[in-house]
């Protein structure tokens, strides 16, 4: 058995996702390296009652990029087992 | 306009989680004594995608935090507003007058029909910070240059 595997969820990776409009506590879930950051950012919209509009597009950013919905989790990491993300909400312009 | 106590308080208490911020992105905040009671704050931002530039944006708070600040890019900190260069180019600020975007108290000023729904002001969390990290995100996701 290798180091890796050593542990209760060795290819799981925890997304933690953070949205400066809530007053919630950062979104954190366990996920598995082919998740997308699609489908973190649609669970994270839930947790956080962040409602799909018209002129209000969300996505997330890693250490400043912006981030593909289509990248998994698996490419987005380098070693470690955790991931921050934040939830930016487009607003519109005047 | 002086700032009134209890906002001058909470501004002050929301202010490391934005210094912090800053730092985490090479910026930082300023303000002078008489600043501090005026409401007034400066902060140097850096786009991610050219770092050696800086922008300086004037905050100016009336009552925080239940009400957006009014926001002027500056030619350094204490600097005049009404330098084109001094602005960044992005799609709702308009150099070198204003940004009208609904974080702004010249946005909610022009866009009265901001005021409810989903673009409506919110006092919580932190809205010193909520509006920092949008102008360092409009820098780094949104921004085509400086303005000249």
């Amino acid at each position: 058995m290798t180091a890796a595997a050593v542990g209760p969820h060795p290819d799981l990776i925890k997304a933690i996702v953070s949205f400066s409009f809530s007053e919630k506590p950062p979104f954190d879930k366990l996920f598995t390296g082919e998740t997308t950051a699609g489908t973190v950012l649609t669970e994270a919209m839930v947790y956080f009652e962040a409602q799909p509009e018209p002129g209000h597009d969300y996505y997330l950013t890693h250490d400043r990029e912006r981030v593909q919905n289509s990248a998994t989790l698996g490419s987005l990491r380098h070693h470690d087992h955790e991931l921050t993300f934040r939830m930016v909400k487009e607003i519109p312009q005047g | 306009m002086t700032l009134d106590v209890e906002s001058t308080m909470a501004l002050a208490e929301d202010e490391p989680a934005v210094a912090t911020f800053l730092e985490e992105h090479g910026g930082r905040v300023d303000h002078s004594d008489v600043a501090v009671e005026d409401g007034i704050r400066w902060v140097s931002l850096h786009p991610r995608a050219e770092p050696q530039e800086c922008f300086v944006a004037r905050l100016a708070w009336s009552i925080y935090p239940h009400r957006p600040p009014s926001i002027a890019f500056c030619d350094g900190v204490g600097g005049p507003t009404n330098v084109m260069g001094a602005w960044p180019r992005i799609p709702g600020y308009r150099a070198p007058n204003d940004i009208c975007m609904p974080f702004t108290a010249e946005g909610f000023a022009l866009h009265p029909d901001w005021a409810n729904g989903p673009n409506g002001w919110r006092p919580s969390p932190n809205p010193y910070l909520r509006v920092v990290t949008q102008l360092q995100d409009d820098l780094d996701y949104r921004c085509t240059g400086r303005c000249k």
